[in-house]
């Protein structure tokens, strides 16, 4: 394993107002990628106005005190650059990609964002609608799109993460002035965000610019909402079932685990690629090589700053019902419970993970996302290079306890997700 | 007080000046001819300690009649066992190393770390050289396969993707042709042998490397591996690319429950792959829907709401062209937005482009292009292209300086060439409340999700 040590060079500081910058050079390319995440996400919203922090990320493209509204891409693109953002349940990430000739413009229009963003009610009014489209369109439309929302709903009763990023319309409907004003005071501070360059730019000069461009920037004048992080384990198990516009009946199991990068989360990760990564994982060649009994499988640990859940599921063959789905799921669980994994499926582990983590170099603004979030969740930049150790640490036990420990039948939710039958209702 | 506060944030009022662009570095590619026939492109790269691999096998496109999806099956199937490994033994292998290998009907991919590579790089050219076609597999991907079709009532993508082939495309093309539960069910494991014994060889194979290897290591990996292919006799099918054209009409395909219509409108066009309009005609699709500021995208998007996002592409293709957008909308605009498209290809043929947006639109192709050379894959498709359509060797090192020089009468006369003003075919995917809102474009064909006629 002399290859797993790729470690990412970087630089980190605090403007005055709170703002974290890091910076990491890398001069292969003449480009820079100019990112901030700001540490707001669904789990900070209202429960009335569940989806706000997604529709605000749409809003804050709109433009600011200096920048006409539709003017914020045209910008980057004359520039010959690319933007976009994203946000989850924890934080927002905006980022641009330029040809390291506009470095500066990219702090400008961060900066801008930050400081002074501008919103008019045809701008708030056409969001509203293009948001809605998206809902429909990534989920209420597709087959099996509302598989982690409903699942979402039933693993958790308090914690925000009970409810989806995109949301609910009404609450996107019901959103007012007032509303905008006060999430922007709240959550886009300087003390409640990290800015990141990742590529081609002159340490010194870069440091200029970020404090002509951000320092004036005032922190935050009340305390930023953070919702607790527990919530209660679950007693027993929860089943259910849901009806969809499908065809092949998919069976979904969703239990509780820790949170990213903490505690067992590491062990999960690895159970998780055991379970599902490659034709060789053991859901995978049983489910669909050996008993055809699905089409798809899969298994995904969500990478949440609270604890959270890992979803598995598999997509039936046709004619296969949901039981015999489930009990082949189940078989493959209880195999790893029992008997654990030989070396040889270890070494196939530590093997698969230092390829995901070499491969996630190959990109700036993957590194730049990457050494953010450490920052965002943990105040700890540099846990983005000892990931690879944290895995390398672990022992086959480890990862046969964290079966033991985690994938218990009480410890999750069961979903049946079925072919819509005339007169079949869903539970709310 | 207030003046002093307002000082400080003055200059950032206008965008702020760029220093001068960056230069734009190629990197250089190697080639290598096999004995065989086989081309061999190497684009090194040491930044990390991975190799990549890709397989293209230029067959062309045939007809597979009632056999439709033989090529995918067939190439599936490849990965599925092997002369000296069984699938679940080929399988360990190859996740043991932490590789990604995977192939299909013109060829495939691999990669892993530099480390892995020559024994990842062997498995993979065992699946294409010395495939077994176990029949337990053969069946098990064909079931797979039709579970999958029977899922496609649900998908309004796949459904709308079927019935753009059965109308764009003239019966008797390949492109013509869908892949439906029955044409799965016709198909045999001696039709996949037969299959692949007529399509896969060494003197129609290109193999692009990228990465972490020099030219000698290739050499010393394709010796044990592919040098050893036989070559075959090859003469590739030859198609009529001539396209009719028919007044404008609509296709609607149920699809039960919709919240949103799927629009499509496409037609095929005479476009072959880089021809001397390729810079005009991609700024002039890029104006209509190639970037985010497009005129379809400002349109639909952020002047109307009607959706989350459209774009158009324009495709170049040896055997017939085909220009197509779709976009997902909201049942109530179906037939406003398809009227914003027709209204926004018509202007394009018309109006002379602006300055400004000429410009705009400039920058966004000559960014999009100087950011992608940046990527060894991009150069490893430059590579390919020159090869096999003989294109001179400083074809794509001019492409900026022929992006700029492109003039906005340039734009108008690539819209009347490459775009029609009547005789589109229009393409709904949806709710069959919505029908009633299609009949004012044009008489209304009928199909299922397989693009059977129905009445």
């Amino acid at each position: 394993m002399s290859e797993n040590n790729i470690s990412i060079d970087f630089e980190e500081y605090d403007l005055d107002n709170g703002l974290h910058v890091i910076l990491h050079r890398d001069d292969t390319s003449p480009l820079v990628a100019v990112s901030v995440m700001y540490h707001v996400g669904s789990k900070n919203e209202r429960p009335d106005r569940t989806g706000f922090a997604h529709f605000f990320e749409h809003l804050l493209f709109e433009g600011s005190k200096n920048i006409p509204r539709g003017q914020f891409f045209n910008i980057v693109q004359n520039a010959g650059g690319t933007l976009n953002a994203n946000t989850s349940h924890d934080r927002t990430f905006y980022f641009e990609l330029f040809p390291s000739n506009h470095l500066e413009t990219g702090l400008w229009l961060e900066s801008e964002r930050m400081l002074h963003a501008r919103v008019d009610t045809t701008g708030i009014e056409t969001q509203r609608s293009v948001v809605k489209e998206e809902r429909r369109q990534r989920y209420d439309n597709r087959p099996y799109g509302t598989l982690v929302e409903e699942g979402m709903k039933r693993a958790f009763s308090e914690h925000p993460y009970r409810w989806s990023v995109i949301g609910s319309m009404a609450h996107i409907d019901a959103a007012e002035e007032s509303d905008y004003k006060d999430f922007y005071a709240e959550f886009y501070v300087p003390d409640n965000a990290v800015l990141c360059l990742a590529g081609d730019f002159e340490l010194k000069r870069a440091k200029l610019l970020i404090n002509k461009y951000f320092a004036t920037i005032p922190r935050s004048k009340k305390e930023i909402y953070r919702p607790a992080a527990a919530e209660a384990q679950l007693s027993r198990e929860i089943r259910d079932t849901v009806y969809d516009n499908i065809q092949l009946p998919a069976v979904v199991h969703i239990y509780r685990i820790p949170a990213f990068a903490r505690d067992d989360y590491f062990a999960v990760k690895l159970l998780s690629d055991i379970l599902s990564t490659g034709a060789s994982s053991r859901l995978y060649r049983a489910l669909v090589d050996e008993q055809q009994k699905a089409v798809q499988v899969g298994s995904f640990p969500f990478d949440l700053e609270h604890p959270g859940v890992i979803l598995q599921f598999a997509i039936g063959n046709a004619g296969i019902g949901p039981e015999e789905i489930e009990s082949a799921m189940d078989a493959e669980v209880a195999k790893i419970m029992s008997e654990g994994l030989s070396q040889e499926e270890f070494e196939k582990l530590m093997n698969q993970t230092e390829t995901q983590l070499i491969n996630e170099k190959s990109s700036l603004l993957t590194i730049a996302e990457g050494l953010s979030t450490y920052y965002t969740y943990f105040r700890d930049t540099s846990m983005y290079n000892r990931q690879f150790g944290q895995y390398a640490a672990l022992t086959r036990d480890d990862i046969a306890d964290a079966a033991r420990k985690y994938l218990r039948k009480e410890n999750r939710v069961t979903m049946y997700w079925l072919p819509k039958q005339p007169g079949a209702v869903n539970h709310e | 007080m207030i003046d002093s506060i307002k000082d400080i944030h003055a200059f950032r009022k206008d965008p702020p000046p760029a220093g001068p662009a960056p230069e734009i570095r190629f990197r250089e590619e190697q080639r290598l001819l096999l004995e065989n026939g086989m081309k061999v492109i190497l684009i090194e790269n040491h930044k990390l300690p991975r190799v990549n691999a890709q397989l293209f096998i230029d067959h062309g496109i045939a007809l597979q009649g009632p056999k439709a999806g033989l090529n995918e099956i067939t190439g599936q199937l490849l990965s599925c066992g092997t002369i000296m490994n069984s699938k679940s033994e080929w399988d360990r292998k190859v996740d043991y190393y932490g590789a990604t290998v995977h192939t299909s009907s013109i060829g495939g991919y691999v990669s892993s770390l530099s480390k892995h590579f020559d024994a990842v790089f062997s498995l993979f050219a065992e699946a294409i050289m010395y495939p077994a076609f176990p029949v337990g597999e053969f069946e098990n991907i064909r079931r797979q396969q039709l579970s999958n079709l029977a899922a496609q009532k649900d998908e309004a993508e796949s459904i709308l993707s079927n019935i753009v082939k059965i109308r764009v495309y003239p019966e008797g093309h390949p492109y013509h042709e869908v892949v439906t539960e029955s044409s799965v069910s016709c198909i045999g494991l001696e039709d996949c042998r037969r299959w692949y014994d007529a399509n896969f060889m060494p003197n129609r194979s290109y193999l692009i490397l990228e990465g972490n290897i020099s030219l000698e290591e290739v050499k010393t990996l394709v010796d044990g591996t592919f040098a050893r292919w036989q070559k075959k006799d090859f003469a590739e099918p030859q198609f009529d690319r001539s396209i009719v054209r028919e007044m404008t009409d609509i296709s609607f395909s149920p699809k039960e429950g919709s919240v949103q219509s799927l629009i499509g409108v496409s037609f095929a066009v005479d476009y072959l792959p880089y021809n001397e309009d390729m810079i005009a005609a991609n700024l002039m699709n890029s104006v209509l829907g190639g970037y985010f500021s497009s005129r379809l995208n400002r349109n639909l998007r952020e002047d109307k709401g009607f959706t989350y996002g459209i774009s158009s592409r324009l495709s170049q293709d040896e055997h017939m062209g085909s220009f197509f957008t779709s976009v997902n909308v909201r049942n109530e605009v179906t037939s406003e937005a398809i009227g914003e498209i027709i209204k926004e290809i018509r202007r394009l043929r018309e109006e002379i482009i602006p300055a400004d947006e000429l410009q705009q639109v400039k920058n966004v192709v000559s960014g999009n292009f100087s950011r992608s050379v940046e990527d060894p894959r991009t150069i490893a498709r430059f590579a390919l292209a020159r090869w096999k359509f003989g294109l001179p060797d400083d074809y794509f090192k001019n492409q900026l300086i022929r992006i700029h020089s492109v003039t906005a009468e340039e734009i108008r006369s690539m819209a009347k060439k490459y775009l029609l003003a009547d005789n589109l075919h229009l393409f709904v995917v949806g709710n069959e409340a919505v029908l009633p809102q299609l009949s004012r474009f044009g008489k209304i064909y009928r199909y299922d999700y397989e693009g059977k006629p129905q009445n």
